[in-house]
């Protein structure tokens, strides 16, 4: 399969790998927002959906754009803002 | 990738030349949802002016692309295009309207005949890198359903007629082939579900 180039796309990529991590266990990402262990509690499951990033999306771009972790931090966190947490 | 400024109407709604109308209005419907005001798939990678011009472009390029007269006219003032064959990057065209000869559409990669489960439906999303609210933005069915026809969490899905009718629109736009999606997705459901259970939900308990 072609590696993804545009960077729109390879934005919307990450954000639909890391919303479907919401979609599929909300209630780990809601207890891992409240007690701040978000990464780790998710730790297998983001690493697959990196991986599948990392697999679809120009190596260059991907590391450049660091496109990933801003979906994580875009999506994962920024949704959960409404969960009472000693993160914010 | 082309500034802004310097792509063609079809390059800004991301289709082929020869789309069709369906597939100028699906990927309309799309980009329109892709670049909408709160668009999350955008939050924080697009300015919001930049936001504003790409949708002031897209909705010129529907307008012009919908109509037959316009397009025509439009067509003819274009240059050719270099390899456009190869460069569908955002095209929903259902398979079976490519040529018998064509090569195996990407959507449909990794997808045996017959074997489209839940699984393929995900995959075909993400390839075409979208995420349930984009999906359902466009088909309007329920996102928790999408959701539900990929986990093939059949108990959960409404009576048989309206799953038929969501995996119809959810095939559509991931590029599926509707009717063979439709078929190998409900002998899945029929298998799962049993008759009486697939009654009442919607259509009244007996």
């Amino acid at each position: 399969m072609e590696r993804i180039h545009d960077p729109f796309r390879a934005a919307r990529l990450a954000r639909a790998l890391v919303s479907d991590l919401m979609v599929y266990d909300p209630e780990k990402v809601r207890v891992g927002i409240c007690q701040d262990d978000l990464f780790e509690r998710l730790a297998d499951e983001i690493a697959r959906a990196r991986r599948h990033f990392e697999e679809r999306v120009d190596p260059e771009l991907a590391r450049k754009a660091n496109l990933f972790d801003r979906a994580l931090v875009d999506v994962l966190v920024f949704r959960s803002r409404d969960v009472p947490s000693r993160i914010w | 990738m082309k500034p802004l400024s310097q792509q063609d109407h079809y390059e800004i709604l991301e289709i082929p030349r020869n789309a069709s109308l369906a597939s100028v209005e699906r990927a309309f419907r799309l980009a329109r949802s892709t670049f909408a005001d709160d668009s999350l798939a955008l939050y924080s990678v697009v300015d919001p002016r930049d936001a504003e011009a790409i949708r002031l472009r897209v909705e010129e390029a529907h307008r012009v692309l919908s109509d037959p007269a316009l397009r025509s006219d439009y067509d003819a003032s274009l240059p050719p295009a270099p390899g456009e064959d190869a460069g569908i990057r955002f095209d929903v065209e259902p398979v079976r309207a490519a040529p018998a000869a064509s090569p195996v559409p990407e959507a449909l990669a990794g997808v045996a005949p017959g074997a489209y489960d839940g699984a393929a439906f995900r995959a075909a999303r993400l390839r075409h890198s979208l995420d349930f609210g984009q999906i359902a933005g466009i088909t309007k069915v329920n996102p928790r359903y999408l959701r539900y026809i990929e986990e093939e969490h059949m108990g959960g899905l409404p009576a048989r007629v309206y799953v038929r009718g969501f995996v119809d629109a959810y095939a559509r736009v991931v590029g599926f082939d509707p009717s063979q999606a439709v078929a190998g997705y409900m002998e899945r459901f029929d298998r799962a579900v049993p008759v009486p259970q697939r009654r009442g939900r919607f259509l009244g308990r007996r």
